[in-house]
């Protein structure tokens, strides 16, 4: 054997960064293809606005009204709505009021395979699909 | 023990860390796609007018052939070092999704999804990076290395979820299968690390266990009792996480459960999963793997009788996902580390390959279970107390588990 059992160390180290280097690419990976996702500003009816995670009801709510739409309802991801505009432009004056983005449709939930099993049953995705 | 010597052959990139890097990646890569199979179901039998039961025997065939295949490309692994295989798999699964994406008959979908994808994950899942850092990384960090492959392959399985769904939704569900299938063919790049393992040539840690062939490995395996009753209790890992993937998110919504704090739930479980699977591996090298074995299976039986017992409210399910979540992959490293210090790594891809069929049987019989159980009883309760009981038992099955090397080996090792 060499002396190579030495570099690796408690590994706890190597662990982490590799952690954090994964995450890293997973951030950018997620902020392209979620503007990618985006309705253009020009937009209008029914949508699924997203704001900044920590955004009050009461903050989304008045975001929507300016933007002058109308909230449809909550999802169960606290800072998406459903909201509704009636005029063209809906989706860039919600960017202009402080959300992230509006989207058609977002399927935003985890997935837990193990090394088991997939599930083809797609209504345990429909829980957690984000749609207006 | 009787090991290969051969000097090493001057692959001087080839470290521990570097191996052990490009190894995770290959696990995180192989996990992630095939874990979010479910949500092409939809857009799939949408575009091609297919009912649901074409995609489901597809995945059926990929779930048979990635265990039935785990021994073969193990034993491939053992004798031609895991290089080849993981690139093949790596290759296999790529081919896969991109079959998928373009399947316009039920044949051309069951060959993708099914065979091809099963196949690649044979060869390029955890089992055998497991094999391979069990031969490159040196004695005293094996049972961490599995910790952290197997807390890869469960991290790429929690990441790919939105990762997945975000590609669908921005570039449609065909763009992000051949997105996917193009990220698999980084595997074979990232396989480059492996090279040089085989059982003749060695670069940094020697093979150990005796070199008495594949057929005799196996008759030998299948002849001590400490290695059957380990495959016997992996069974019940396969059994319970393949149920409770399944039927936990309705069986939560059922009893009112807001579908927010289903995900939640679902969520927890992967991502303490990654905090499990890493500690079992940390721990399985300081104590022993078989009291660890046994203490998981006693705790996923508490825990499971314990919530099925209380009323089900919030945080009865946010516990229950937390402490679920701890044990949910953390029985890979200990067991693949068992199989290693019974037979050593010479047969250690194949050899726990097998024990990796009898899971993907537990997984198919849970699932299957849980949802003819569920029809003809309207809930699942019978299926829950089955988990109870089987998880007690497998504890009870682990105890008896002589943590030493098979007697045979050393025979052999002494002959040799």
């Amino acid at each position: 054997m060499n002396s190579a059992p030495s570099s690796l160390g408690s590994g706890h180290g190597l662990a982490l960064a590799l952690g954090a280097a994964v995450l890293a690419v997973w951030l950018g990976l997620m902020t392209v293809s979620l503007r990618q996702a985006a309705l253009p500003a020009e937009t209008d009816g029914l949508v699924l606005a997203v704001f900044p995670p920590g955004t009050s009801d009461d903050e989304a709510f008045t975001a929507m009204v300016r933007a002058g739409g109308e909230p449809v309802r909550p999802t169960w991801l606290g800072f998406a709505w459903v909201a509704r505009g009636r005029e063209a432009g809906f989706v860039g004056r919600l960017k202009d009021e402080g959300a992230l983005g509006a989207y058609g449709e977002l399927p935003v939930g985890p997935a837990l395979g193990g090394c088991a099993v997939v599930s083809v049953d797609d209504k345990r995705h429909e829980i957690y699909k984000l749609r207006p | 023990m009787n090991t290969s010597t051969t000097a090493p052959s001057g692959h001087g990139w080839r470290t521990p860390a570097v191996v052990i890097v490009c190894g995770c990646l290959i696990a995180m890569m192989a996990f992630g796609p095939r874990s979010i199979m479910g949500l092409f179901i939809a857009p799939l039998s949408e575009t091609r007018g297919w009912g649901r039961d074409v995609f489901a025997l597809a995945m059926a065939i990929q779930n048979i052939l990635w265990g039935a295949g785990g021994p073969f490309a193990g034993a491939l692994a053992d004798r031609y070092g895991p290089a080849p295989v993981l690139a093949g798999g790596g290759v296999l699964y790529a081919l896969g999704l991109w079959m998928t994406s373009v399947a316009d008959t039920h044949l051309m979908l069951h060959l993708g999804a099914g065979v091809l994808i099963g196949l690649g994950l044979s060869g390029a899942s955890f089992g055998i990076v497991i094999a391979g850092f069990a031969r490159m990384v040196p004695a005293e960090k094996r049972s961490w290395s599995m910790g952290i492959a197997t807390a890869a392959g469960s991290l790429g399985q929690f990441l790919f979820a939105p990762l997945g769904q975000t590609f669908i939704a921005a570039y449609g569900w065909q763009a992000a299968m051949v997105i996917l299938a193009g990220s698999m063919l980084l595997v074979p790049v990232l396989a480059n690390a492996f090279a040089g393992s085989g059982a003749a040539k060695n670069n940094t840690v020697a093979v150990t266990g005796a070199d008495i062939g594949f057929m005799e490995a196996i008759r030998q395996a299948f002849r001590h009792r400490s290695y059957v009753l380990l495959v016997a209790g992996f069974f019940v890992c396969g059994f319970q996480l393949a149920f409770i993937t399944t039927h936990l998110p309705p069986y939560l919504t059922a009893a009112g459960i807001s579908p927010g704090l289903a995900a939640w739930a679902l969520a927890l479980i992967g991502l303490f999963n990654v905090v499990g699977s890493y500690a079992s591996g940390v721990l399985g090298g300081k104590m022993s793997k078989r009291y660890l074995l046994c203490a998981n299976y006693f705790l996923r039986g508490v825990s499971t009788a314990v919530f099925i017992l209380l009323p089900i409210t919030p945080v009865t399910v946010i516990v229950y996902s937390a402490v679920l979540g701890l044990l949910w992959l953390s029985t890979v490293p200990p067991t693949s580390g068992l199989v290693a210090l019974m037979f050593g790594t010479r047969y250690l891809g194949m050899l726990y390959g097998f024990a990796f069929f009898s899971h993907q049987v537990g997984a198919f019989i849970g699932v299957w279970l849980g949802g003819v159980l569920y029809e003809r009883t309207g809930s699942y309760d019978v299926v829950w107390w089955a988990c109870v009981v089987l998880a007690l038992l497998a504890a009870a099955v682990h105890w008896p588990i002589a943590e030493k090397p098979a007697p045979s080996l050393a025979a052999a090792e002494a002959k040799a």
